[in-house]
């Protein structure tokens, strides 16, 4: 480990052993404890370790983020906030949780008491999770180190939730570490639209880092869409831990619009038979923005159907990187899984590195993957032209439609139509076409 | 007339192949080029360090330079760890149990290596029962047999250098065409490139070395037969080609090795020079020794394969049928360094019982308008995994490149693993890279059909794998392509049932 990186690892420790010196709950120390140790023993990955290759943390380990100390921070400005969140904000009906600076918000919050019957919603440091899934990723280990804040989410049995649950973080303070643990139970056969959206105030250099822990029992169906929209210099983690139980079906989109740095994974187990899931991104960048997105995926049991689709558009120097595995077991027959990445380069100096991977261990099964990188095609462009549309307007439209490909797998229409609002508004007012006069 | 001779020596009562009867009628019954030659042989002491380097190079007579480079190699190659990344399990190998050198002797055959006329006649039988010509008896290929570490045998070399053509084992180039030697060694793979291509730049055994000079059509296919006999031996073959403007060559490799029931070792890295508007094919049929049922035994097969295209409208294609060794981590790779150069990659790969392949390529694209092909079929059965890995690097000087992969992979069997790890990196916008990969198995459908029609079942599985794999077999010279496809047949026996 650098000089560096080993001097971020102890900041961190530091900040671990702060927060466990005030901690009451004796369980939550024990497992802030064994974090620590990990942390101490792995370190941060580098450039030689083979899930970090194309996405270098180097930026990150100079930092020095602290946690907030006040919680709730008391010198939030509200009235800033209150101006800050309409534009933000969906059109149609949710239950909304806000979460400024890693603290839940009650002010700017719906009124708990007043949930739909089935879903209740806590804020205490949740059930701990699966120390060997965690200990894979050095951020989740992180995240165990500094657990603190997040919220537990179930939804009882046979209870579908209409009113999607969205789920606001926001940054207000620059050179601060926002460490959320997030638990969603949805219990046998109920339903779920869980949106978790992150922001941060404008110039703001923050780094987020979230664990969402998912675990759908049977025949349950859960919908999610990831939308991150933190300001340029800004960090983004978010590990998604995920378990499935028979027949269920999950569906999930992520939107990756900003941060300097960012990385979105998902762990998926397909832990039953009949499973079906849906993981798709659309991703932006440009300047020097490094977007990572990744997606693992284990066939477990019979019958199992996954799809994937991934898109990039990249301006500038931006780089963009996605890692895709699909992991069939022996025992995971008549799986289907297809996995599809496709990548719009805009400038010559930006770079896609893309690994699709197929690992399978069952010979009655149907998987592929594709993958696919280059700039529009001019016989496209033309053909708008031809048809009297200036050309930056035909680059522009080209651009949208190969962006929004993946949105439609959203299966709440208001939530499409929102989503599919939101990134067509970063791709167009982003600077991505460079003298374009829409 | 070859093959009449061939069985009646065979048939000899004396026959030194009793040692293959016995172990062909317990097991490993797949593997029919398992038997042993006992030749008298020449084989230095179990062990590696600087003393063994020098010897091997005091034993070639091997001019200064080489020595140094050896030594480099062996010196840098101290400082290295074993890689472990691939996809297969195997204990670390002790390095200290192997053999560096081991050469057939005959009291009338003294010299080094030996010509047409000089070569050991149980040698010359072994290649014989492998149905190699060594004695240029088919008119179509010139062969270089190398059995261990030298080689024994290049027929053909008087036709060729009318044209100007060598084609002469490595340390025969070491003596007679130095410069060529040291402008091209080790300008495509360094000798600190990696573990194994290191320990081979240390302790390089034989080769061949092909000069295909300006404007030349090499009329005839190039050839070497790669033979491991002994047991606990390495095999370090260093394989250098150079295609000079204009040129065109068809190059073939073969490969066997008795049945042992210990890993052996083979370390061999080729390297290939293609300058401007040459066309370089290299074809290879890789029948190592697989081991047992058990997975015990076998060849381990750690080559390090690489060329570049460095001139303009350059071609190398790359193809490749992988039946055999215990485990194979091998990746031929193109550099298409020269605008408009073309890169491609065809390759079979097939794993049964306990094997466990890793491989791929690696297509780096530097100069303009550069085109790679990928076609890798990769089958698995048995306990086996078969993984393929694949680099499509285009970098930012690469405009226009364009890169097509196709990776399918087909199971037999419920027990192995088939596996796609491609990585692709791309820094140019103006490059097209497709990928696509897909996993299936032979449809239940599809051997109803066949055995409707009065089709025995392993006859529909061998037609319906040998249509799998046809894309690549059709690039493979006619009588590799047949080989190819008999060793697919022989492979697969016994994985159905």
């Amino acid at each position: 480990m650098s000089p560096m990186a080993q001097a971020a690892v102890e900041h961190y420790v530091g900040l671990s052993k702060q927060l466990n010196s005030s901690e009451v709950n004796a369980d939550v120390v024990t497992a802030r404890q064994r974090a620590q140790t990990v942390l101490l023993a792995q370190g941060f990955p580098t450039q030689r370790d083979e899930a970090w290759q194309y996405t270098r943390l180097v930026n990150f380990v100079q930092k020095r983020f602290e946690i907030a100390t006040q919680r709730p921070d008391s010198t939030v400005d509200l009235n800033a906030l209150q101006n800050f969140l309409p534009p933000l904000s969906p059109s149609f009906e949710v239950i909304k949780l806000v979460f400024v600076d890693g603290c839940f918000h009650a002010d700017l919050s719906d009124d708990l008491l007043s949930l739909p019957k089935g879903l209740t919603i806590q804020f205490t440091t949740a059930q701990l999770p699966d120390e060997k899934r965690v200990d894979s990723e050095a951020f989740a280990v992180l995240n165990q180190a500094l657990l603190s804040d997040g919220f537990t989410l179930e939804v009882s049995q046979n209870s579908a939730i209409e009113t999607p649950v969205w789920v606001l973080n926001i940054q207000t303070k620059s050179n601060q570490l926002n460490n959320l643990t997030n638990q969603v139970q949805v219990a046998s056969n109920a339903e779920l639209t869980l949106i978790q959206q992150f922001v941060t105030l404008e110039g703001v250099e923050a780094c987020t880092n979230v664990v969402t822990h998912v675990d759908i029992a049977d025949s349950a169906r859960v919908r999610q869409a990831v939308l991150q929209q933190q300001a340029d210099a800004s960090f983004y983690f978010h590990n998604q831990f995920v378990s499935q139980a028979d027949n269920s079906d999950f569906n999930t989109f992520y939107a990756g619009m900003g941060s300097v740095l960012s990385r979105h994974q998902n762990h998926l187990l397909m832990n039953g038979e009949h499973i079906e899931n849906s993981q798709n991104s659309a991703c932006l960048a440009r300047q020097k923005q490094v977007v990572d997105s990744r997606t693992d995926t284990e066939h477990n049991q019979e019958w199992g159907a996954s799809r994937q689709l991934h898109k990039y558009v990249l301006a500038d120097s931006a780089v963009g990187v996605f890692n895709g595995m699909i992991k069939v077991d022996r025992l995971a027959q008549k799986t289907d899984g297809q996995m599809d990445n496709k990548n719009l380069l805009l400038s010559s100096a930006a770079k896609m590195n893309s690994k699709p991977q197929l690992e399978i261990y069952a010979d009655d099964v149907k998987c592929s993957h594709g993958s696919a990188t280059g700039q529009i095609n001019q016989d496209q462009i033309f053909y708008l032209q031809a048809r009297g549309i200036p050309r930056n307007q035909a680059i522009e439209m080209i651009t949208k439609a190969f962006l929004m490909e993946p949105v439609e797998t959203i299966n709440r229409s208001e939530v499409k139509k929102w989503v599919g609002g939101l990134l067509s508004h970063a791709l167009l007012t982003g600077g991505y076409f460079s003298g374009g006069e829409a | 007339m070859a093959n009449a001779e061939k069985s009646t020596e065979l048939q000899a009562p004396e026959t030194q192949y009793e040692e293959i009867n016995d172990l062909l009628d317990k097991k490993n019954q797949h593997y029919k080029e398992g038997f042993f030659t006992s030749a008298q042989v020449e084989t230095f002491d179990k062990g590696l360090n600087e003393a063994v380097v020098r010897a091997i190079s005091a034993k070639k007579d091997e001019p200064e330079w080489m020595l140094d480079f050896r030594l480099k190699a062996f010196k840098h190659w101290e400082t290295l760890e074993e890689p472990h990344w691939a996809k297969a399990e195997y204990a670390p190998l002790d390095y200290q149990d192997y053999s560096y050198y081991s050469a057939p002797t005959c009291g009338s055959c003294d010299s080094e290596s030996g010509s047409e006329s000089e070569v050991d006649p149980e040698v010359a039988k072994a290649f014989a029962e492998l149905g190699v010509p060594i004695l240029g008896e088919n008119a179509n290929i010139a062969v270089d047999a190398i059995f261990d570490s030298i080689s024994v045998s290049t027929n053909k070399r008087e036709d060729l250098s009318e044209l100007g053509i060598i084609f002469c084992s490595f340390s025969e180039a070491v003596q007679d065409y130095p410069e060529l030697v040291q402008k091209y060694m080790g300008t495509v793979v360094p000798y600190h490139d990696n573990y194994f291509a290191a320990l081979n730049s240390a302790v390089a055994s034989d080769g061949t070395f092909v000069y295909i000079p300006e404007g030349v059509r090499c009329p005839i296919d190039l050839s070497t037969y790669f033979r491991i006999n002994e047991a606990k031996t390495g095999q370090f073959e260093r394989t250098i080609l150079v295609a000079e403007k204009g040129s065109y060559v068809s190059y073939l490799e073969g490969c066997s090795a008795p049945v042992r029931d210990t890993y052996q070792l083979h370390a061999a890295v080729v390297e290939v020079i293609v300058l401007d508007d040459a066309e370089v094919k290299y074809s290879t049929v890789q029948n190592w020794y697989p081991g047992d049922d058990e997975g015990k035994g076998g060849i381990l097969n750690f080559v390090t394969k690489r060329g570049i295209c460095e001139g303009k409208n350059s071609k190398l294609s790359w193809t490749q049928a992988e039946t055999g060794s215990a485990i194979t981590w091998k990746y031929p790779s193109c550099i298409l360094k020269g605008d408009h150069s073309i890169g491609e990659f065809y390759s079979v790969a097939l794993t049964n019982r306990s094997q466990q392949a890793d491989t791929g390529t690696k297509m780096i694209h530097i100069g303009k308008n550069t085109r790679s092909t990928i076609i890798s079929k990769g089958i698995s059965a048995g306990h086996s995994d078969n993984t393929y890995r694949g680099l499509v690097k285009i970098l930012p000087s690469a405009e226009g490149a364009r890169n097509f992969t196709q990776c399918d992979s087909m199971l037999i069997g419920d027990q192995c693993g088939a596996h796609t790890f491609p990585y692709i990196e791309v820094e140019n916008a103006t490059a097209q890279v497709e990928h696509e990969a897909t996993t299936s198995r032979i449809g239940e459908d599809q051997l109803f059909y066949c055995k409707q029609r009065g089709i025995r079942e392993e006859d529909a599985i061998s037609m319906i794998v040998n249509g799998f794999c046809k894309e690549v077999f059709s690039e493979l010279p006619l009588e590799f392509a047949q080989e190819a496809e008999e060793l697919l047949a022989i492979s697969l026996e016994g994985s159905v049932g």
